[in-house]
């Protein structure tokens, strides 16, 4: 009771100035950053406009118009999609460099040496720290059919045309671009598991030896379960990461062929900035947030809510 | 105490000084003028600046440059919003100009005062309607001055061309043949950045030019229907181009730029659909031999389908520069305005070929160019599309953006196999019912 900030002492209401200060700095941000543009696309979205001098009140059409509009629920479908294959690949592969890294690597020895943990987790975790307009074009450049290399090898190794042509049709661009983005967060998934398979203690798996557990066994009954509050950390921050995709697909196709690769973000972009429609581009903005709240329900309704790291009961 | 009250008077001296030297200097100081802008490009933009204010040492201009996509319009949103526009920004006529049209100042007073009342008269037929275009009905005011104006066509390496023994091509069957060559030996035919939309808005308005010089705009306009036979044979024959190989395989996943003049400039392209713009390629720094040679050509795109005529020059204002509410020395502005429309300004646009004046005959001072061995040829070139812009030209702009994007989408759905002709027209169709 003590850390509150409003404290009862004999019937007088004492308050916490200190505390309140030391809120303050981050509540600023959080009403300057966060609550200010929310109430401003609430507001705005019932408007139809370009610039802020030449605002016409529509109410809610733009809603109506959001909910009829087909690119705008191809962009919810790309984001389920983008959901439902990114967060569990990279989260596959993130356990699996993980498990190797710290279990297996370890005990490989070169010329009398061990080979360093550090090596390999910086060395997969560079991605992730590599600028996200480099990946977008690096990917773009190796999927680029005159030029990428993917096209070359195909055609010297395989015989096939050089002219692949992956960021142009519409049923797999959006497959390319997921590539690049499970290429790039895969180190991150890594590190988080990393840091999972850490707390996990040694004499529980000794005891999973002992009791003639094999590696799969070891790794199915000992580690999985173990790291279910990691698991539960990347699938949300995954769905957040998911809904915000900009940069690779701006650069690497633009939303297109034909919004075949549309995301929330870019959709919202190009309405607001390059068809000058700023109120249908916050009601999109407004619809995007409602599906976020659902997911976010959704993720607390069966996944639970508050400290990850901790089990239920606990 | 006395040290004290000499130290006050020195100090109150020394204050008083200063503020008299700032006086006298602010006096002096040049009127500055805030420009921003995404054309011409950075270098010939700093020749054109140094060049006006050599001419009037009285202004300075405070120049920012932008990439256009989505940095500018991104800047232009947000200093409108927060009422912080420069003095001077450069804007495409139609849609982005209206969408500012409340922040910027009607600047016909100020043409009709320098080059009298039928000032309008000297411009080619589609940047004269383009200088009031998307204006509501009655409204004849001038928001933007031009400053460039362009021609769009087929740009042709002419000595791969000659490598492979290969002619420009006159008609459609050779063009096709052409095409097949090229790919047979390795190299990219006519090279399509479609995942640009503007790629795709320049090609099928030459589609239609080949059927008749006012369709597209009969259409975007409500005088013709976007499902009409006229637009559906255009965009038969729009999607027939990639269908018989003219173009690039993967189209639709490459950009102009710069995918596909890396390629062309690397001559691993044959042909590119680009536009007088591309003369500015001779006078960039550290160009290739292939463009210090002006390998280059161009020719428009012939009729695809019997019955047709080739396709038309099509184009039109590329940019132009407005004087915004905010600003505090409006004849200082105009000032610069006039010289890099059509003074001294314009004159060195002319000379970097970085496109066309809007402001007819300024030619490139050839005697002022980088002296190299295409030097005449580029020049050529680039007089000869500046004569198709005279003799007329068929207009590339949209006025509306929501009809701008339903016709991108429609062609890249035709491409990419996700809409019939008959669909790709009611999807454009439908955009232009809803407004």
């Amino acid at each position: 009771m003590a850390n509150t900030a409003r404290v009862k002492k004999k019937g007088k209401l004492n308050i916490n100035y200190a505390g309140y200060l030391f809120i303050l700095p981050a509540m600023f941000f959080f009403c300057f950053y966060i609550l200010y543009p929310i109430v401003f696309i609430l507001k705005n979205s019932m408007f139809e406009w370009a610039t802020l001098s030449n605002m016409k009140f529509v109410a809610l059409a733009n809603f109506t118009k959001v909910f009829q509009d087909s690119t705008f629920w191809v962009t919810i479908k790309n984001s389920i999609m983008w959901i439902a294959i990114t967060v569990p690949v990279q989260a596959c592969l993130g356990f699996l460099l993980a498990y190797a890294v710290e279990e297996r690597i370890k005990s490989r020895k070169t010329n009398g040496k061990s080979m360093s943990r550090t090596f390999y987790r910086t060395l997969f975790f560079i991605p992730v720290v590599t600028s996200v307009t480099v990946v977008a074009i690096i990917f773009s450049k190796i999927f680029q059919p005159y030029q990428g290399i993917i096209g070359h090898y195909l055609n010297q190794w395989f015989g096939l045309s050089s002219t692949i042509n992956v960021l142009g049709n519409n049923k797999i661009a959006l497959y390319g671009i997921m590539l690049a983005n499970i290429w790039e967060w895969t180190g991150w998934s890594m590190i988080m598991y990393i840091g999972g398979i850490s707390q996990i203690p040694d004499d529980m798996k000794e005891a999973a030896r002992i009791d003639g557990a094999n590696t799969w066994q070891e790794i199915r009954n000992v580690y999985l379960p173990s790291l279910s509050s990691v698991h539960k950390s990347l699938l949300m921050l995954g769905i957040i990461g998911s809904l915000q995709t900009y940069a690779l697909i701006g650069v690497m196709t633009g939303g297109g062929p034909n919004h075949a690769t549309e995301m929330p973000g870019t959709y919202i972009f190009m309405k607001g900035f390059t068809e000058n429609q700023m109120g249908y581009a916050c009601a999109v903005s407004v619809a995007i947030l409602l599906f976020a709240l659902i997911l976010t329900f959704v993720q607390v309704k069966f996944l639970g809510s508050g400290d990850f790291m901790k089990k239920k009961g606990e | 105490m006395r040290n004290k009250k000499l130290t006050s008077v020195i100090v109150a001296g020394a204050m008083l000084g200063c503020s008299l030297s700032a006086a006298t200097v602010s006096a002096a100081e040049p009127t500055t003028v805030s420009l921003w802008t995404w054309s011409p490009v950075t270098r010939t933009a700093e020749k054109m600046i140094d060049a006006f204010e050599k001419a009037n040492p009285d202004i300075k201009i405070d120049y920012t440059n932008y990439n256009y996509n989505p940095e500018y319009l991104q800047a232009l949103s947000a200093a409108s919003a927060s009422d912080n526009l420069p003095d001077i920004v450069g804007l495409q006529p139609g849609s982005l100009t209206q969408t500012y049209s409340d922040y910027l100042i009607d600047l016909t007073d100020y043409a009709k005062k320098e080059w009298g009342d039928d000032w309008e008269s000297v411009y080619d037929n589609v940047t004269q309607s383009q200088l009031t275009l998307g204006n509501a009905e009655g409204d004849e005011s001038h928001r933007i001055l031009p400053i460039e104006t362009q021609d769009i066509y087929v740009e042709y390496n002419k000595t791969l061309f000659k490598e492979l023994g290969l002619e420009a091509p006159t008609n459609y069957d050779e063009l096709v043949a052409v095409s097949q060559t090229l790919r047979e030996k390795g190299y990219a035919p006519l090279f399509f950045g479609g995942a640009d939309g503007w790629q795709h808005v320049n090609l099928l308005i030459m589609c239609t030019s080949q059927i008749s010089d006012t369709l597209f705009d009969d259409c975007q306009y409500g005088k013709t229907q976007w499902t009409s036979d006229e637009m559906k044979q255009a965009m038969t024959n729009y999607k027939k181009l990639f269908d018989d190989g003219v173009m690039q395989d993967g189209s639709l996943s490459s950009t102009s730029y710069s995918d596909g003049t890396t390629l062309f400039l690397a001559g691993q392209a044959g042909m590119m659909l680009l536009g007088s713009w591309w003369a500015q390629e001779y006078t960039a720094e550290d160009v290739s031999d292939a463009v210090a040679n002006w390998d280059y050509d161009y020719f428009y795109l012939p009729a695809i389908s019997e019955g047709l005529s080739d396709s038309k020059a099509i184009g039109g204002v590329d940019f132009g520069y407005g004087i915004t509410k905010n600003c505090e020395n409006p004849d200082a502005a105009w000032k610069a305005l006039v010289s890099f429309a059509s003074g001294e300004g314009a004159q060195e646009i002319a000379n970097d070929m970085n496109n066309h004046l809007s402001y007819p005959n300024i030619e490139p001072d050839t005697s002022a160019m980088v002296e190299r061995e295409g030097l005449q040829n580029a020049v050529d070139e680039f007089n000869r599309s500046g004569k198709d812009i005279a003799n007329g030209l068929v207009n590339q702009r949209i006025a509306e953006p929501t009809i701008e994007t339903a016709v991108q989408e429609a062609m890249q759905g035709l491409v990419g196999g996700t809409y019939s002709v008959d669909e790709a027209a009611q999807h454009i169709q439908d955009a232009q019912d809803a407004l």
